[in-house]
């Protein structure tokens, strides 16, 4: 089985690949920890069997990365990570397409069991989640927009929610002017909107709920 | 009444002395004010003079260089001083000019500047004696002078930059008026004396006094009565016009007070003066007697009255021997005494129209005064013994939080700890239990960590409820799922009654109430049931519903009731088998009732069982709903709109209402973007609404304007600001646009928008 690990947090990450090798034998791990590493495997690699994905990664916009993930492997199950366990937070990933949800509190035995289920075609949320929600018509069109980008374009889209300019985009990337404002009109295009605050604005609504101050 | 006529001179006296030692404190301040600002540009004044004294000596150099040069030959160099002149120009009223040395002026190359100004400066110093002028020329070589002009009324002080050639017999000097040194040296001292004046008006002792900075030379810097001239200052202190205003204020150099009669009017204006011989400036205060002395002739006034008033109480101590008012003296007798007893509510009734009857109604009206203060005393009283009691209340409870905390975390992880240890004892056998025992407690510490991040965001009011309708049923479903095997474990018997009520609440918090409830109720039942369900309520609460939790367990006795809702209450021997508990669950779930203002009730007998319920709101209909949010509903078809805020979380909450109402919206930060839509897609927008402050030097209402001037002559436009001062909202409108406040209110922003379709 081919999997990929979409994790920042170095320990968590090594626990999880020790974890998945005794519940998978024939498990082949590959990670990533940044959207630079994941933008890079996804040139090369086009076949996993599952995806797990933190919801916090640098570089990824909130649920951006779900979707980006989807629309890059649309037959892979992804399955979401995370230490955040509100369910609202849950039921928005699910809207998103995804077939499963860990807690990062959750034990060994929890794990194989959702994992086992997404494998064999099911959905595995926890119990108090309720899998049918309906998401917002503007939201689930706006995820399938996203999910449409390619490699290069996911990347100038994260640019351009980070607030860069034609000319900034063009020195990250390494292309002429020309071609990074190519990309972002292209962006802007399929994504429906006409100024690039409205990229902005719709990254925004895919961020997670922020924390609540205590 | 002796007494009272024999202090009357004396508290004059008093009085006078009261409103003199008035005027000296404001001159005090006033000088102070003066002393303090002219030091700051005594500095400046330092430096211009010697740049000035460097540009002097400069021209001198040049000029007797030239002179040297040209051999003699002063009439060859005349174009050559002209230019030069200008060049090297210190003022524009500076003056240079060539001497011989029998004191003959030979040439004047300064602009404006008559044969006149040398020769005085020649007469000045005598040099007009023939042949005089070569040994006064041997005595100083070269140096500065300083001579006054007098001029009419004006006295101008001089400074004359000189240098001599011997050899040649010649003097050549530049020299300046020394108030004009440099122009920006006056403005300098411009704007001190207009901070003067401005900080004199504020501080003025009354309208009818004038306080006037004056310099030496007669010129009026700063005066609270504008149409004020020098030499009315000259008159009014009596020095002559021709003297220096400095000689008439000068001795006694601290303070004076003049006394003039003005002669027509018969009225005496008296003075005060200080003058500083440092900044060349006096400070003159001035005032009319009777309006100094006035303040204080009304209170003489008001005693010569009270000793009337004395009077007429003695006449009113002969009435009340005459018998004729008894009567009313003893009401008004008891009624004081009931008053100091404390009777707040005791009138008097006399009904006659004489002296007597005010004074009962006077009276009547001063105990209705005290009452009221009375209550309102006594309302703050308890309010701030409540306020003292709710601190001190909450500062134990916090206490007594923080050491259940200290003993209820440090004791897991004080246990994970020994179970390390035999781990590390015993590294090969038995250590799969000391290693179980480890995640169970961490487990027991994340637990409890996560049910205090609740209860601290819930203390802090952070969160917000999120209120929508849904099927209560829903609820009960999911309780079902997650404690039908735990109570069937236990023994019990979980039954939960369906049902098709639809409560408008938030859903999370609701479940995380029913939640707690149910588990609570599971936890301390030993035998029996559990029941989850809810009844209409029919009367005061119609409209609502009651969602009970009821078990046999073994109840909470009377005085334990409000205790178990506290953070850390447990009851006493809760089962352990299985989870641990801490105390929490009834606080989140009072947590959350408040914050959702729902009523918890609590019945309990002891060793019975216990029913808990909240009541909570039913879902209205859904056509009333609709009715009550009209702005949520509308919709409006097919207008674009451009919205300016740097802001993106403001860009993204405008993008869905607008969106939500129909309206394509065009989120800009910058004006820059919202050139750049415009440029891209002309014509096609419908209203622009904007933040007003959009950069450092740009708001909105300039964006508008210029997006309007770009050609869009006729689109409609708005401001949103959360700048609530005036200024805002004046420039605002007086450029014709509409604006509303930040944070939006949606049928606001919707009347707006209508407006501007």
């Amino acid at each position: 089985m081919y999997c990929l690990i979409v994790e920042d947090h170095p320990i968590y990450k090594e626990a999880l690949e020790k974890i998945l090798g005794e519940i998978f034998s024939d498990i082949v791990i590959r990670t990533a920890s940044s959207l630079k590493a994941l933008q890079d495997i996804v040139e090369t690699e086009k076949d996993f069997d599952l995806i797990l994905l933190d919801l916090t990664i640098p570089g990824i916009h909130g649920f951006s990365g779900v979707l980006y993930l989807r629309g890059q492997y649309p037959n892979t199950p992804v399955v979401v990570i995370s230490a955040r366990e509100e369910a609202a937070i849950i039921q928005e990933a699910i809207s998103y397409g995804i077939k499963g949800y860990i807690s990062k509190s959750a034990d060994k035995q929890a794990i194989a069991d959702t994992l086992n289920d997404v494998l064999s075609g099911k959905c595995s949320f926890p119990p108090n989640i309720d899998a049918e929600t309906e998401i917002d018509e503007s939201y689930r069109q706006m995820a399938q927009q996203i999910s449409e980008l390619t490699n290069k374009q996911f990347q100038v889209f994260t640019l351009l929610t980070e607030g860069l300019s034609n000319q900034e985009i063009a020195n990250t990337l390494f292309v002429s002017l020309s071609t990074a404002k190519a990309h972002v009109s292209a962006v802007m295009k399929i994504l429906g909107v006409k100024t690039r605050s409205h990229v902005a604005v719709i990254a925004r609504k895919l961020q997670l709920e922020d924390d609540v101050d205590i | 009444m002796v007494i009272f006529i024999a202090a009357i001179p004396y508290l004059e006296k008093k009085l006078y002395a009261l409103q003199e030692e008035k005027v000296i404190a404001f001159m005090n301040s006033a000088q102070h004010l003066i002393e303090n600002e002219s030091q700051s540009i005594d500095q400046y004044w330092k430096m211009i003079v010697d740049e000035q004294k460097k540009k002097m000596a400069d021209i001198l150099n040049i000029y007797s260089s030239v002179l040297k040069d040209k051999n003699y030959n002063v009439a060859k160099t005349e174009d050559f001083f002209r230019e030069n002149t200008r060049l090297h120009k210190l003022s524009d009223k500076a003056a240079f000019w060539i001497m011989s040395g029998n004191g003959q002026i030979m040439r004047v190359g300064a602009i404006g500047i008559k044969h006149g100004k040398a020769k005085l400066f020649r007469d000045y110093y005598g040099y007009a004696i023939y042949n005089d002028i070569l040994q006064k020329i041997t005595e100083a070589p070269e140096g500065t002078k300083r001579y006054s002009e007098n001029r009419g009324n004006r006295i101008t002080d001089r400074k004359v930059y000189f240098k001599s050639l011997q050899k040649n017999n010649l003097i050549i000097g530049v020299e300046v008026a020394v108030d004009s040194l440099d122009q920006e040296l006056e403005k300098q001292t411009d704007s001190l004396f207009s901070k003067i004046n401005t900080d004199l008006k504020r501080q003025r002792f009354s309208k009818k006094s004038n306080v006037v900075v004056i310099r030496g030379s007669g010129e009026i810097v700063a005066s609270s009565d504008k149409g004020l001239r020098g030499s009315d200052i000259a008159e009014i202190i009596g020095a002559n016009n021709k003297d220096r205003i400095n000689n008439a204020t000068k001795e006694p150099s601290a303070n004076r007070i003049v006394k003039l009669e003005e002669k027509s009017a018969e009225k005496t204006t008296i003075i005060w003066t200080r003058h500083f011989p440092d900044y060349d400036c006096n400070l003159l205060f001035y005032i009319n007697e009777d309006t100094l002395y006035g303040a204080a002739d009304q209170l003489k006034i008001q005693i010569a009255i009270a000793s009337v008033l004395f009077i007429l109480g003695i006449n009113f101590i002969a009435l009340l021997f005459t018998g004729r008012v008894s009567s009313v003296v003893k009401k008004l007798s008891d009624l004081t005494a009931g008053v100091k007893k404390g009777d707040l509510s005791v009138r008097v009734k006399v009904e006659r129209m004489d002296e007597l009857g005010e004074l009962a109604d006077s009276i009547n009206e001063m105990i209705l005064t005290i009452e009221e203060r009375n209550a309102s005393l006594t309302n703050l009283n308890a309010c701030l013994h409540k306020a003292t009691e709710d601190a001190n209340a909450a500062n134990k409870s916090k206490t007594g939080f923080l050491a259940t905390i200290s003993h209820d975390l440090l004791q897991p992880i004080g246990a994970a700890r020994l179970f390390a240890s035999s781990i590390i004892d015993n590294p090969q056998e038995s250590a799969k239990r000391p290693a179980e025992k480890i995640k169970e407690t961490l487990k027991t510490a994340e637990q409890l960590i996560a049910e205090l991040v609740e209860i601290s965001k819930l203390n802090a009011g952070t969160i917000k409820p999120d209120i929508s309708s849904f099927p209560l049923n829903d609820l009960f479903n999911e309780i079902s799922r997650a404690y039908s095997a735990k109570a069937t474990a236990k023994g019990l018997q979980l039954i939960i009654v369906k049902t098709t009520v639809i409560v408008k609440s938030d859903k999370k918090f609701l479940r995380h109430i029913i939640n707690n409830l149910v588990s609570n109720a599971i936890r301390y039942t030993e035998r029996g049931k559990v029941l989850l369900g809810c009844r209409r309520q029919i009367n005061k609460e119609e409209g609502n519903i009651s969602i009970e939790v009821i078990d046999t367990g073994r109840g909470i006795s009377n005085t334990q009731k409000d205790e178990v809702f506290r953070e850390f209450v447990r009851l006493e021997k809760a089962d352990n088998n299985g989870d641990k508990c801490f105390g929490l669950g009834l606080a989140i779930v009072k947590g959350l009732t408040s914050l959702l203002k729902y009523e918890v009730k609590l019945d309990s007998k002891s060793g019975k069982g216990s029913r808990f319920s909240i009541i909570v709101p039913q879902a209205i209909s859904h056509e009333n709903e609709s009715i009550k949010d009209n702005a949520d509903i509308i919709t409006i078809t097919a207008k674009k709109v451009l919205y300016i805020d740097d802001d993106t979380m403001q860009l993204a909450y405008m993008e869905k209402i607008l969106t939500e109402w129909g309206l394509e919206t065009i989120p800009v930060a910058s004006k820059e973007e919202a050139f750049e839509y415009l440029d891209e897609y002309p014509g096609e927008l419908d209203i622009i609404i904007s933040d007003y402050h959009i950069a450092e030097n740009l708001n909105g209402v300039e964006i508008i304007n210029q997006i309007r001037k770009s050609g869009n002559k006729e689109i409609s436009a708005f401001i949103v600001t959360s700048d609530r001062t005036e200024e805002v909202a004046e420039n605002i409108h007086n450029n014709k646009i509409r604006f509303i406040n930040k944070p939006i209110n949606k049928n606001e922003l919707l009347e707006e928008i209508m407006r501007a379709i």
